[in-house]
């Protein structure tokens, strides 16, 4: 027979709220879900900081908006550890009870809103307005997107700690070497560059250069995931274990002016070794998100590797080749490598992935037990990144 | 052919029900923004609840318009609409009542910029209900 982990009653719902059905209200989603919050925290004497997940579905009127729900989140306050888009139709507001239980039941999180809202009645299921900040606080003062984002990052850490191109010039050259022996990289980028290359690359938006940024292409990637006992039974011996993973979303949503050079990684990273007893120095490779080479560096500095603002000097100091103490992105990461659009954060996964399997051919690291794999989601209105996750991977 | 057409307009904001209340400031000349009654704290942009309670017990004031410059980008690949303007610059204000508001900054070069200079906010006027703002030094 089945397990049911529901069986011993391990979670219970204390409070509903609903707003009046309304044919065209002019409203969003978002205020509706904001209702619906406001009820509950009426009637159970909560504040939003008490909710620590959010389980909700994808909306007619907001179809098409690839971050709703960390738009939603944004919107309502919540800084979440745990959160889900569902997308069975009618099924999904009873289908996030169960999702929710089993994320309380698994620890991760203590306290889940379920919200379910639409405004088809106002849109029409044809529209491309979407709410939030994009199109009405960020297009129309000429915000082109990621690259602003992070011009005005880089200018902030430039002023706190001092900018060094050349350590950055230093990445983009370490992932390019992976990107010339891996056969999955998208082909216009297997030639060589040099740290002079990134240098005089256009400039984008002071001071990010074309070689800082990632790419976008086609492509997929994705992995085959069962019980260790099932693939123990099926004869499988070459492995690789999830062992600890930590994630977080709208970094201090309360801070009107938060320091955007700090991110959720000084959160995730010091929790994610805490759960698997290790620290920086047990990792055998690293495999950080890379939109903008900055990214990685200001990963380095906040799940540990280094100090604050002592990036560079880690960076200049430290052989992240296969062969060197800390291997980085060695299939060359998404900024050599290409980024599938969505689907990017999973490149950097795959490879860490093909490394502990042994399968990196032409750059496999020798020896190498574990991974230590992140994720960014997200560039919000100028306020640290949306979500940030740490992943440890373990080979057998 | 694509080269001969003219440069789109930059896009005009289509305010919320929710963000209204400042584009109807905004179309007289002012800056208002959502405040936290019980803190003080602003917030921008506006949302829904007030992001200190989770709840829509925010109150709208008008604020100075006044800030300092925290950092800033010149921008050489333009957004779309703003293909007329480069290279301009954006940069982020932290204003003298709380909240922080990225905008263009006008009437200065770049090399004139220092971190936390003092600037004000000003307005372009991009449609008969619309202005956007922008800063510019506080001199």
């Amino acid at each position: 027979m089945a397990d049911n982990f529901l069986r011993n009653k391990p979670v219970a719902i204390i409070a509903y709220g609903e707003v009046q059905n309304q044919r065209r209200s002019g409203k969003r989603p978002y205020e509706f879900a904001a209702e619906v919050m406001g009820q509950i925290l009426e009637k159970t004497g909560l504040k939003n900081s008490d909710i620590d997940g959010l389980a909700t579905h994808m909306p007619t009127a907001e179809a098409g908006n690839t971050f709703y729900t960390n738009t939603m989140v944004d919107n309502l306050g919540l800084q979440p550890s745990w959160l889900q888009l569902t997308d069975i139709g009618g099924c999904s507001p009873a289908g996030n009870v169960a999702r929710a239980a089993a994320a309380i039941v698994t620890g991760q999180c203590e306290m889940a809103l379920c919200v379910a809202a639409d405004s088809t009645g106002t849109t029409g299921v044809g529209h491309r307005r979407l709410g939030g900040y994009r199109q009405e606080f960020m297009e129309p003062i000429g915000f082109q997107g990621p690259p602003v984002a992070f011009g005005l990052l880089s200018h902030a850490y430039d002023q706190k700690y001092g900018l060094n191109l050349e350590a950055l010039g230093h990445l983009a050259v370490t992932q390019r070497n992976g990107a010339l022996v891996n056969d999955n990289a998208i082909e216009q980028f297997r030639k060589p560059i040099t740290v002079q290359d990134y240098m005089d690359s256009r400039v984008i938006a002071e001071p990010i250069r074309l070689l800082d940024c990632v790419m976008r292409c086609d492509g997929g990637n994705g992995l085959l995931i069962t019980s260790t006992e099932r693939a123990k039974a099926m004869g499988l011996d070459n492995l690789v274990y999830p062992t600890a993973y930590s994630e977080i979303t709208n970094f201090e949503p309360d801070d009107p002016n938060p320091d955007v050079t700090e991110t959720g990684f000084a959160t995730v990273g010091p929790d994610v070794f805490a759960k698997a007893g290790m620290s920086t120095d047990d990792i055998d490779m690293f495999h950080p998100y890379d939109d903008f080479l900055i990214a990685m560096m200001l990963q380095m500095e906040q799940i540990g590797f280094c100090g604050r603002g002592e990036g560079a000097d880690f960076i200049l100091g430290t052989d992240m080749s296969p062969t060197g103490s800390l291997p980085l992105n060695t299939g060359g990461g998404q900024i050599s490598a290409g980024q599938p659009g969505l689907g990017g954060g999973g490149v950097n996964l795959t490879e860490a992935i093909r490394q502990l399997m042994g399968e990196a051919t032409g750059r496999q690291v020798e020896k190498a037990k574990n991974a230590l794999v992140t994720g960014i989601g997200v560039i919000p209105y100028f306020r640290n990144w949306g979500s940030s996750n740490c992943l440890i991977l373990e080979g057998s | 052919m694509a080269d001969d057409k003219p440069n789109p307009p930059p896009p005009v904001p289509e305010p919320t029900l929710v963000s209204q209340p400042m584009w109807d400031a905004a179309k007289e000349g002012k800056l208002a923004l959502q405040v936290d009654p019980a803190s003080g704290k602003a917030q921008f942009w506006p949302r829904p609840v007030n992001v200190q309670t989770g709840q829509a017990d925010y109150e709208w004031r008008e604020v100075s318009g006044k800030g300092t410059l925290s950092a800033w980008t010149k921008v050489h690949v333009p957004a779309p609409g703003f293909a007329d303007r480069v290279p301009y610059i954006l940069g982020a204000v932290d204003l003298a009542d709380g909240g922080r508001i990225v905008a263009q900054l006008v009437n200065v070069e770049d090399d004139a910029l220092t971190p936390g200079m003092a600037v004000k906010v000003g307005w372009e006027k991009r449609s008969d209900d619309i202005s956007v703002y922008q800063f510019e030094p506080d001199s």
